[in-house]
């Protein structure tokens, strides 16, 4: 179940916002609820407070008040690390990637564009309904590393490699499309990963799931991200076996 | 014996002052190749040739540094000066022993232990010494990056091949002479003055060239941000024309209102007032973000870049929400940084059909998020080698821009980065941490 809440300082705006919201959830058999209809920041967060359950935000960024939309939904994340939140705001205010960066906003819906509005708002709690399941089934393959005070939470599923950085103390966790540094050591994150990892030397563990290709007299493993890696003599044995469990 | 470990250290020595000193790395076989080379014609013919076999090694090595090396004559440039060093200090080494040890430099020479310990004694320290100045020439001042002009290295070549030339010509003859210690003295004071002076050469060149390149780089800024008044005085332009359109569409509208017409109102709402707001989004005005930053030289690098891309008809878009005072790491690292990251994201994002570019700047909690995309076609090579010295998907020869990024990013340890390709998007993230200090 999802609780939807929405926030614009513009009252014309947010009873029409209301009215496309409470039509979809008449129209479409779902568990999600309109929670709250705001028009000021303080109003949301003092309703958000007393709720656990995960919400969907539509807000609007210029919000007319000490808050502006980005403030509200990063003090929104304090209380709901998971929630979707969606901004809704003019051409010129959009900065979608420091929405999505900074608060990890799950979509943006141009204001201007009066007449896909309706749509719109529809597509985003259907979407946001769809991942809540999904997440529902993966939550037990996530990986979620604690890096300072936040913290990233990976798929293991996704995870190509993690390796050690040469210049500094910091490791590189490869996945499918890309990579990440942070800090952290090899050691630690062994203990949390599950049993698809293999430290095959001293810098790298890879994941056996993403291995296209082991070639045994350059002891080689290739990913299937095009990335290749070492195997220590010591682990070849090791390496062999875990191989076939996969 | 002791003619083996004193050609062995000499051999030593050279090596160390040749192969520590070069701006470009070399294979082990290379190095092996290079020290064997300068061990085995030192013990083939200082036997025969006496000092004068000095100059079989020195020119074969510079040979071999001409063909190993990328860069022929700064790496030759490098190891001259690296021979001066242990020659000069030689000297230096060679008048102190024999004055601690109240000795003629004649019994000195012909004292077979104490030659043997004084040779250890300098190849280690000669080992030591270079691979520090290499390091300190290299990776903190960093100088190469200001030795491009050809004419100026092939200068500085030449200069330091010529005084080779005479030191070899010098000890030879002196050997030649026999040695005693007025020679050697004169030698030893002669050669310290001249490496002097070939320091301090070195030296002004470097600062003569540093002050260029700071003049040109202000230049570069100050052209680029003229060229950002301009743009923003033109974007300004166009808000006063709509400030004085809107007085008659507001007059207009309110016409129609009192003549109660809400068809012709619609439909005047629609066909002149919408595709004005339209207009605005897609003008000059989103150059104004930039003055969100506060630094200068990181404004006058992004809106040279941005108006570049505007210009060859890229869809740039610059996401500045908040007021970007301070900077974690030195703003002029950061500046190359940007600059790497910006013109490979212009050339990317020319090769697709999209042509998209979004640049964005913000603070999450303490940290600065700075964050590139474009679109980009399907890359060759995985992500995590993208860095690495020549991979990149220009060919030959190129690729050194993500290598310097790494080299910069590796002396901080507050900054993270991140790289992904996610189908057509490439995206550059650097997420620096405030300094704890």
């Amino acid at each position: 179940m999802i609780h939807i809440y929405l926030c614009e300082d513009d009252n014309r705006q947010l009873t029409r916002w209301k009215n496309t919201v409470e039509k979809y959830l008449l129209m479409n058999s779902t568990e999600s609820q309109l929670y709250c209809a705001a028009s000021s920041p303080a109003e949301l967060l003092s309703i958000r407070k007393k709720s656990t359950v995960i919400g969907l935000y539509f807000l609007d960024i210029d919000l007319q008040s000490d808050k502006n939309g980005i403030e509200l939904a990063q003090e929104i994340r304090k209380y709901d690390p998971r929630g979707y939140i969606v901004f809704v705001t003019t051409h010129s205010e959009m900065a979608v990637l420091t929405f999505r960066y900074k608060v990890e906003a799950m979509d943006f819906i141009v204001k201007d564009e009066i007449k896909t509005l309706p749509d719109r708002i529809c597509d985003c709690i259907k979407n946001a309904e769809n991942n809540y399941k999904t997440q529902l089934n993966a939550s037990n393959r996530l990986l979620s590393v604690k890096v300072d005070k936040t913290s990233l939470i990976f798929d293991q599923d996704d995870i190509v490699a993690i390796t050690t950085c040469e210049e500094n103390h910091k490791i590189m966790i490869h996945t499918k499309n890309g990579v990440r540094q942070m800090a952290g050591s090899l050691k630690e994150l062994n203990a949390i990963l599950n049993s698809t990892f293999f430290q095959c030397s001293r810098s790298v563990i890879v994941n056996l799931r993403h291995v296209l290709k082991y070639s045994k007299e350059d002891a080689v493993l290739t990913m299937d991200n095009k990335e290749t890696y070492n195997v220590s003599i010591r682990m070849m044995g090791k390496l062999q076996k875990a191989l076939k469990q996969i | 014996m002791t003619y083996l470990i004193y050609t062995l250290t000499g051999g030593l020595c050279i090596y160390f002052s040749s192969v520590h000193l070069l701006p470009n790395k070399l294979t082990n076989a290379r190095k092996l190749c290079i020290f064997m080379y300068a061990f085995g014609s030192l013990f083939l013919f200082n036997r025969i040739y006496g000092q004068a076999s000095t100059y079989i090694t020195f020119v074969g090595i510079l040979l071999l540094i001409y063909i190993f090396a990328k860069e022929p004559y700064l790496n030759m440039a490098f190891y001259l000066f690296g021979y001066l060093y242990t020659i000069a200090f030689n000297y230096l080494f060679m008048w102190a022993a024999g004055f601690i040890l109240q000795m003629d430099m004649q019994d000195l020479l012909t004292h077979d232990m104490l030659n043997v310990i004084f040779s250890i004694t300098y190849s280690i320290y000669c080992g030591i010494s270079t691979k520090f100045i290499g390091w300190y020439i290299h990776k903190k001042l960093n100088i190469t990056q200001y030795l491009t002009n050809p004419h100026l290295l092939k200068a500085i070549f030449i200069d330091l091949f010529i005084l080779v030339f005479f030191y070899i010509f010098n000890f030879s003859y002196g050997e030649y002479l026999g040695y005693n210690f007025g020679v050697i003295a004169l030698n030893g004071i002669i050669f310290l003055l001249l490496f002097a002076i070939t320091v301090y050469l070195m030296y002004s060149i470097y600062k003569a060239t540093m002050g260029e390149q700071a003049n040109k780089h202000r230049m570069a800024q100050f052209e680029s941000l003229r060229l950002y008044t301009e743009r923003l005085e033109t974007s300004y332009g166009i808000m006063r024309k709509f400030k004085h359109d809107y007085m008659n569409i507001l007059s207009t509208m309110s016409g129609y209102m009192e003549e109660d017409n809400m068809d012709g109102l619609m439909k005047y709402y629609g066909d002149r007032v919408l595709p004005i707001s339209h207009a605005f989004a897609e003008s000059d005005t989103k150059l104004g973000a930039l003055s969100n930053i506060k630094n200068t030289a990181l404004k006058s690098l992004l809106s040279s870049k941005f108006i570049y891309s505007m210009e060859i008809g890229i869809k740039a878009e610059i996401e500045l929400t908040e007021s970007i005072e301070t900077i974690p790491i030195d703003a002029l690292d950061l500046s190359r940084i940007i600059g790497i990251f910006m013109d490979n994201a212009i050339e990317a994002a020319t090769e697709t059909k999209e042509k998209e570019l979004i640049f964005c700047m913000f603070r999450k909690d303490e940290d600065l998020y700075i964050i590139i995309r474009n679109t980009s076609p399907a890359l060759d090579h995985p992500v995590s080698a993208l860095p690495g010295q020549g991979v990149s998907s220009k060919g030959m020869n190129r690729g050194i821009g993500l290598y310097n990024v790494a080299m910069i990013l590796g002396n901080y340890d507050n900054a993270n980065w991140n790289t992904t390709y996610e189908e057509p998007y490439f995206t550059q993230e650097i997420i620096l941490k405030p300094n704890v200090t």
